[in-house]
């Protein structure tokens, strides 16, 4: 088990570089770089420019920059942010913890309500619930949230119910305007995540219900309760576990653009700040970021797959 | 249910691919004058209240509403009367024409994706599923990365490679080059697993005796196996790809003004400006959102439908 376990970590790390050189390399063979702008300048010489690029590191050939990103990058030092002028962990540290802060929300809402809603909905004591849950989750499935958090924004800046972005009140921070602030992406993050999870839970739930061994188990006499937390949800569990790591993903990638509509400081709105800007160091460092949180989500998925199921720890 | 929405998605893409035929005026022509004007009221009653044409006011005369008023043009009404179906923008250019050019554009971007993702998940699906070995696991391993990567990163990537101001040529080139990145994976899955098991059926081997070559076998045999498999993916991919061309524009990533797109429509509602002087734009990205609705709700559900009568 240890050995599989180790074995995933050096494929996520693995995995970890493949995606960050790749990166790497697609920034630097975009045409421009961030002194391309201060070229327009006229009161900008040309020798000023090339002294900033050297300074920064960017007139020196691809190869060389890149060992020694990888270098600082072991370091634990992300490079600078030409921007901001400020060292790159400096400036994602913050934008990380409100990223976290909504997904990690959205995460728990969103897997509360499918494994609640889900188990419920397979049960079937309720037809016709069941029908509306899979009518409900259907619709969410097709509706553009794009559309759908845009209106919302609208509709926050017209009534004034609730704050239409940001994060902080006119006085600050405090759990209260915190909560205020969070409820609308919170709550467009969690319709975007919800209506696949339901689904897989519902089906998952539902397959393991059929399965003979609980009908043997019923026939034994087992109690209703003990039936269904060691019987039928640890059966249901992996195919819930994988999903895990993939609803990881989605998140991730929907949290970018949700961020983005509701001025959510967050990881999101800085990405693109700084891929408008060519802003090469703090751009990749948010890529690196964002991949680290998406294989550690789906290693710890893979580890509670291995804690759960016996037949994976015997094969590996 | 689901002859209303073939219907509706029929009709919303003729309204879309002929869009400078139903749209009353030029995607980019301005009217300065007439700039942030509510939706022209057209009215169905004269004075007296009898039914009647439809027609328009303007300085106190009334011009009645004209169908083919110019070669290639449905409606329209003569100057100096304008007809605005939902207002005018800031710039006084038609909404509702810009929100059909806008369609015109998003469904052409999601069309060539699902075409390149459906062309290069077959191609890939095909030679993993009927050569197998090395070819057919890295195939499988490449698309189960390309799955699990979130897609917005990946667009960003994408588009990352790309000059910071693009064309409208460009613009469906980063959509396209999207889908020949992230959408082909899930297609190249199912026809793996279509050609995996018809290729050991005994049908192959009694062609293959007779002489059958490997193109023979798959255009004859397999093919018409995995065809109704792929008109599903491609319904299911068109949509996803017109949101994601919305989304590039919406972020500032796609084709910039002056040309009409939706995700550039769906920016400017939250403009202050807009709140301002426009009230009435939630109907213009409601209208968006139900399009894009449509497509993707009629697509799950043909899905569904497919699934339930092959598997029984």
């Amino acid at each position: 088990m240890l050995a599989r376990g180790l074995y995933r970590v050096f494929q996520s790390a693995g995995l970890l570089l493949l995606i960050s050189s790749l990166w790497f390399l697609a920034l630097s063979l975009a045409p421009g770089d961030y002194f391309d702008e201060a070229r327009l300048n006229p009161s900008t010489s040309a020798e000023t420019i090339a002294k900033l690029r050297d300074t920064y590191g960017l007139s020196q050939p691809l190869p060389i920059r890149y060992g020694r990103w990888l270098r600082s990058l072991a370091h634990g030092d992300l490079g600078e942010s030409i921007a901001y002028n400020q060292p790159v962990s400096k400036l994602l540290a913050p934008r990380i913890r409100n990223t976290l802060l909504l997904t990690g929300t959205a995460l728990t809402l969103s897997w509360t309500l499918a494994l609640a809603l889900g188990v419920w909905a397979a049960a079937g004591r309720n037809r016709l619930a069941d029908q509306a849950l899979r009518g409900i989750s259907g619709v969410l499935l097709a509706t553009p949230e794009l559309v759908v958090a845009t209106l919302l924004v609208y509709w926050a800046a017209t009534t004034g119910r609730l704050p239409a972005g940001g994060m902080m009140g006119e006085h600050g921070g405090g759990f209260r305007e915190l909560a205020i602030h969070l409820a609308l992406p919170a709550i467009v993050l969690t319709a975007m995540a919800f209506p696949v999870l339901f689904r897989h839970v519902r089906l998952a739930v539902s397959e393991s219900l059929h399965e003979p061994f609980i009908r043997a188990a019923v026939a034994l006499g087992i109690s209703p309760a003990r039936l269904w937390w060691q019987y039928i949800l640890p059966a249901a569990a992996n195919p819930l576990l994988s999903l895990f790591g993939l609803s990881l993903a989605t998140l991730l990638s929907s949290s970018l653009v949700v961020e983005v509509i509701f001025g959510w400081p967050g990881l999101g709105p800085l990405f693109l700040e700084s891929l408008f800007a060519r802003d090469t160091y703090l751009l990749l460092a948010a890529v690196v970021l964002s991949s680290l949180f998406l294989l550690a989500g789906n290693l710890c998925a893979d580890f509670l797959l291995l804690w759960n199921d016996p037949r994976i720890r015997k094969a590996g | 249910m689901n002859r209303l929405l073939t219907v509706a998605i029929i009709a919303a893409c003729v309204l879309f691919s002929l869009a400078p035929v139903f749209a009353p005026y030029d995607q980019n022509e301005q009217h300065r004058e007439e700039a942030n004007r509510p939706p022209t009221r057209v009215e169905f009653r004269t004075a007296a209240g009898a039914p009647g044409w439809p027609f328009v006011t303007a300085n106190g005369r009334q011009f009645p509403v004209r169908l083919f008023p110019r070669m290639r043009h449905v409606l329209g009404v003569p100057e100096p009367a304008h007809l605005f179906l939902f207002g005018t923008d800031e710039y006084g250019r038609d909404i509702f024409s810009r929100f059909l050019y806008g369609g015109r554009r998003s469904l052409l971007a999601g069309l060539l994706a699902a075409l390149v993702a459906i062309v290069i998940g077959f191609t890939a699906g095909a030679a993993a599923g009927f050569k197998g070995g090395w070819l057919d696991s890295a195939t499988m391993r490449c698309s189960e990365l390309f799955l699990s990567l979130p897609l917005v990163y990946l667009l960003l990537a994408i588009r990352a490679l790309m000059p910071l101001q693009v064309g409208e040529v460009g613009a469906i080139a980063l959509v396209v080059a999207a889908a020949a990145v992230a959408g082909w994976p899930r297609p190249a899955r199912l026809v793996r697993g279509v050609f995996l098991s018809a290729k050991e059926r005994p049908y192959i081997a009694v062609a293959r005796s007779l002489g059958a070559t490997d193109a023979y076998l798959i255009s004859r045999h397999i093919l018409p196996q995995v065809r109704r498999l792929l008109w599903t993916q491609a319904a299911t991919l068109l949509p996803q790809f017109m949101l994601v061309d919305v989304t590039l524009t919406f972020l500032g990533l796609g084709e910039g003004e002056p040309n009409a797109t939706w995700g550039g429509m769906l920016t400017s509602l939250r403009h202050f400006s807009v709140l301002e002087s426009h009230p009435g734009y939630w109907f213009e990205a409601s209208l968006i959102g139900v399009v894009l609705f449509l497509f993707q709700f009629a697509a799950d559900r043909h899905a569904r439908n497919v699934v339930r009568t092959t598997i029984g």
